[in-house]
């Protein structure tokens, strides 16, 4: 309706994503537009809805299961409700902290693509590609080294039963806050800490009422390129291809937009102010990787069914990489 | 499509169905003739979306404070001791409503609750001093809209997340805009009272002054109560509309005795029936702003109107006509997320600076939020005094037209809002 | 046996939307005080919360059609003669409640998808079609609700408001 001008396009894909006009989501999505528009000689036309426009995370996951929109960038953080097994995602020290290792996990692995795949496609929602949109880290008041330092400090988590518990598993006080709340809640010190990636952390502006930031790479801001079921079948042979294509290019490129994003509002962080920042080392980490452990457990004993095969595969997954192995 | 919507919204409006019905059968008709591939069960899904905000909940809290307080003797407490030390002056009364308005809207950041908490005891005291209905509701709605520009806001924080820009930043240039539109509403009510000759009353000599005093302690910890609550950290400012009821518990059903445990369900499904009516548009108006969303709308509008290159000045105007029309009709925190992106690009190109751009988008959703058909503040008002709705709006116009003075005095002097630069630096 | 019912209905209503709104201040204080005093914040406050407000919105429907509280503006209608707008509030209520009865069509259906996608509440993780539910069944009873005031309208040669006022309670003795 709104797309017209030359060869008007035999498909328009309305594709919803979370973030601002200029972040992540919206670069990735701007760049999947461009590349498809031209592949498909403008047969092809990608209407974008930012920031949420037609609704939250699952909201939006929503819609793209019934059809109301056709492609979405779909976080497991947020429809862990609809797909219990993709919380495994959420679970701490899984990937590697060489992001190279993870890029090949998530253009490759089978037990993302094939078993959680899966899981995704049972819901109605057909995940084209994994991503991330770059390693978690923590603000706070306080140094963080090790798992005790946490000790009753209000985290601001997300409600979902593993992340809290991850935080239990520190000591921390865990206090779901809705994410607009955050900033005047570390403001006044109802919360005393958070966990976000760097360009969060950025545009949010967390670090001008927190004093420290620890680089701790705890875990990944997984995402999915996701696809409705039926609109993807709907497509013909040449426009699949197209689609497969371009999700094939944009895989690697993703990689980029997040790094390009982090280091840069990384730098703006450090340039804007006086926030100490550190990184934690590899004995550290150590410490925290064994007190999170127990939350692997109960991602298996609580999501059931295939989570304990999709945990124990992608661990391997994740080993096989590391060793410069090939993933299938 | 915008006019099918227009046209069924305000006809329906006018033939006396509830005011639930137009804004949904606008969307659905226009869905179902411009939009062929639209799936209906979405509205349910945005009903339900509109309404499940965190920030929200604070609204049923304020309304069930306000009304344990009513009940009892709290707010007369209150009011006889700030009418005891300025219910002589001209216009007392009413400026003392703008200056709680302020005072209630920079901690509830939410100008229904605030239309709620401090418009049921002031419209009360006011009417009792001889304003009528039309002249005290009007001040409490706009007064309200005050909540959004005293920072916490909430308004600016969902611009801050939709934009980048930094809220703190956004929190501190707010105050002043804020404190101008106060000192504008406290000279209209002083100009009003003086030429009606209304709110004045015989100056309280000290020592009544002093018996009003020893009554209020109590009720004055309440102020006290929430605002060091939420700056000490204790609680959010949602929260803090719980402890709100609580603090009105303990005063009127546990020490006064004014309220008895027994009424308390009474009271409850008073402040639930308010909720109710007033959230069910909030739901249908969420759903109204999806289906325009959806179809590219407002892309579309604004693109025909702002055409290439045009100049900073012109851009904030065009921002503040189409805020201020879409909050007529919708939550104006939806406005924000929907129409911000796409204003955003066109005014950085501009040159607009993005703090002001953020606090002229905020003062529009404020004084949106105050203005028929649909503003939020207003069916809050008839819900919450059970007044008509012309009576509601009859005298809402000289402040509106107040605010826009206001708006436009910041349009062209953008430099007021971006004063606090000289002062504030990382 | 209609009355009954309907007064059943009515004290049902009642009781749920009352105590949603006790329900939320309870809930928000109990989380106030289990994350400043017991160091342990509760993580399903604000989905409990959200709960009660689906509540009160949607049972408050019906609740608000039954004593004539949804918000509308008269001020025009009000200039128009008697015999219009009698018929104005026989045409009103008539379709308002057929809208009433297709949202609740569109409730069951959204229902129904929550169920088949077996989502569930954040921290809870309770089935979130049990909680959405509530959402058709709004509709349905303020459908039921606005058909017995186009009766109550039919019936009587004034123009009734709600179903649930004096006035009204005058017509119910003679049904
Ligand atoms: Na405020
Ligand atoms: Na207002």
């Amino acid at each position: 309706e709104t797309t017209k001008g030359e060869g008007s396009p035999e498909v328009v894909i309305r594709f919803v994503h979370e973030e601002s006009p200029t972040s992540v989501q919206n670069s990735y999505v701007e760049a999947f537009k461009k590349t498809i528009e031209e592949k498909s000689n403008g047969s092809i036309a990608v209407e974008i809805y930012p920031v949420g426009q037609l609704g939250n995370g699952v909201t939006q996951a929503e819609l793209l299961q019934i059809g109301a929109v056709d492609m979405g960038i779909v976080s497991p953080g947020n429809v862990g409700t609809i797909v219990p097994e993709s919380q495994v995602m959420l679970l701490h020290f899984l990937f590697s902290d060489d992001m190279k290792v993870n890029q090949k996990v998530f253009n490759e692995s089978p037990a993302l693509y094939e078993t959680l795949g899966k899981a995704f496609e049972d819901k109605g929602i057909k995940v084209l590609s994994y991503w991330t949109e770059g390693f978690m880290h923590w603000t706070t008041n306080r140094k963080i080294e090790q798992p005790k330092d946490f000790q009753d400090i209000k985290f601001r988590t997300m409600p979902s039963p593993l992340i809290v518990s991850s935080y239990q598993a520190y000591g921390a006080n865990p206090t779901p806050v809705p994410y607009e709340q955050v900033y005047s809640g570390l403001q006044l010190n109802m919360i005393e800490g958070q966990t976000n990636p760097i360009f969060a952390i950025e545009q949010m502006k967390f670090y001008e009422v927190q004093e420290v930031l620890t680089l701790s790479r705890h875990s990944l801001y997984t995402t999915t390129t996701s696809i409705n079921p039926e609109f993807y079948q709907s497509l013909s042979t040449d426009h699949k291809q197209v689609v497969n294509e371009t999700i094939d290019e944009m895989k690697d490129k993703s990689f980029e937009i997040q790094r390009k994003f982090n280091k840069e509002d990384l730098n703006t962080i450090k340039e804007n102010s006086s926030i100490t920042i550190t990184e934690l080392s590899e004995q550290q980490r150590k410490k925290f990787r064994e007190a999170s452990e127990i939350v692997k457990q109960q991602y298996v004993d609580m999501v059931g069914g295939k989570a304990k095969e999709i945990l124990k595969q992608l661990e391997e997954d994740v080993k096989k990489a590391e060793q410069g192995e090939p993933l299938r | 499509m915008i006019w099918v919507m227009l046209v069924l919204l305000f006809l329906l409006l006018f033939i006396g169905y509830p005011m639930l019905v137009p804004l949904i059968i606008a969307p659905l008709v226009a869905a179902l003739i411009f939009l062929p591939d639209f799936n209906t069960v979405v509205l349910i899904q945005q009903f339900v979306t509109g309404i499940k905000t965190f920030v929200l909940l604070a609204v049923p809290m304020f309304i069930f404070a306000a009304d344990i307080m009513s009940s009892g003797k709290t707010s007369n407490r209150l009011l006889d001791f700030v009418g005891s030390f300025i219910g002589h002056i001209r216009g007392g009364y009413a400026i003392t409503t703008a200056a709680a308005c302020t005072l209630f809207g920079s901690i509830s950041g939410s100008t229904q609750a605030t239309v709620v908490a401090v418009g049921k005891p002031m419209r009360e005291r006011l009417n009792s001093v001889g304003y009528k209905d039309s002249q005290s509701i009007p001040l409490i709605i706009n007064a309200s809209d005050l909540a959004l520009m005293i920072p916490p806001s909430i308004a600016m924080i969902v611009y801050g997340v939709v934009t980048g820009t930094s809220v703190g930043e956004l929190f501190i240039a707010g105050v002043i805009p804020g404190l101008i539109i106060f000192f504008f509403f406290a000279a209209y009510s002083y100009i009003l009272a003086s030429r009606k000759g209304l709110g004045q009353e015989r100056k309280a000599t000290w020592r009544e002054r002093w018996v009003a005093t020893k009554k209020a302690i109590l009720p004055l910890g309440f102020p006290v109560l929430i605002i060091g609550g939420i700056y000490q950290g204790i609680f959010s400012p949602t929260e803090a509309a719980a402890v709100s009821v609580a603090y009105a518990f303990l005063l009127e059903v546990v020490l006064f005795k004014d309220v008895s445990l027994k009424d308390i369900p009474k009271i409850a499904e008073s402040s639930a029936v308010v909720t109710a009516a007033v959230f069910i548009l909030v739901s249908a108006g969420t759903a109204l702003s999806w289906v325009l969303a959806y179809a590219k709308l407002p892309e579309e509008i604004t693109q025909a109107v702002l055409g290439s290159d045009p100049s900073a000045t012109y851009v904030l105007f065009m921002v503040a006509v189409f805020f201020f029309v879409g909050c007529m009709f919708v939550d104006p925190l939806v406005v924000i997320i929907i129409l911000t992106p796409i204003f955003y690009p066109i005014a950085m190109n501009a040159g607009v600076d993005p703090v002001a751009l953020g606090i002229i988008i905020t003062l529009q959703a404020a004084i949106g939020s105050a203005t028929p058909p649909f503003g939020v503040d207003i069916f809050t008002a008839i819900a919450v005094f059970q007044k008509p709705y012309q009576d509601i709006i009859k005298g809402i116009w000289p402040y509106i037209i107040i605010l826009m003075l206001a708006s436009a005095l910041f349009i062209v002097f953008p430099e007021i809002i971006t004063i606090y630069k000289m002062v504030y630096s990382d | 046996m209609l009355k009954k019912l309907d007064h059943w209905v009515t004290s049902v209503e009642k009781w749920i939307i009352s105590w949603s709104i006790i329900g939320m201040t309870v809930m928000l204080l109990a989380n106030v005080v289990a994350r400043s005093l017991f160091n342990s914040s509760l993580s399903f406050a604000e989905e409990v919360g959200q709960f009660f407000i689906i509540l009160v919105t949607f049972v408050g429907v019906s609740y608000c059609a039954r004593w004539g509280r949804h918000l509308k503006m008269t001020a025009l209608v009000e200039l128009l003669p008697f015999r219009v707008r009698k018929i104005l509030v026989l045409f009103v209520t008539l379709t308002t409640s057929l809208l009433m009865f297709y949202l609740a069509y569109l409730g069951v259906q959204y229902v129904w998808q929550l169920y088949t996608f077996e989502r569930v509440t954040p921290a809870l993780r309770i089935p979130m079609y049990v909680i959405i539910v509530f959402v058709p069944i709004g509709f349905l009873f303020g459908g039921i609700q606005y058909i017995h005031e186009f009766v109550l309208n039919v019936r009587s040669n004034d123009i009734i408001d709600g179903t649930k006022q004096s006035k009204v309670d005058k017509e119910e003795t003679a049904l």
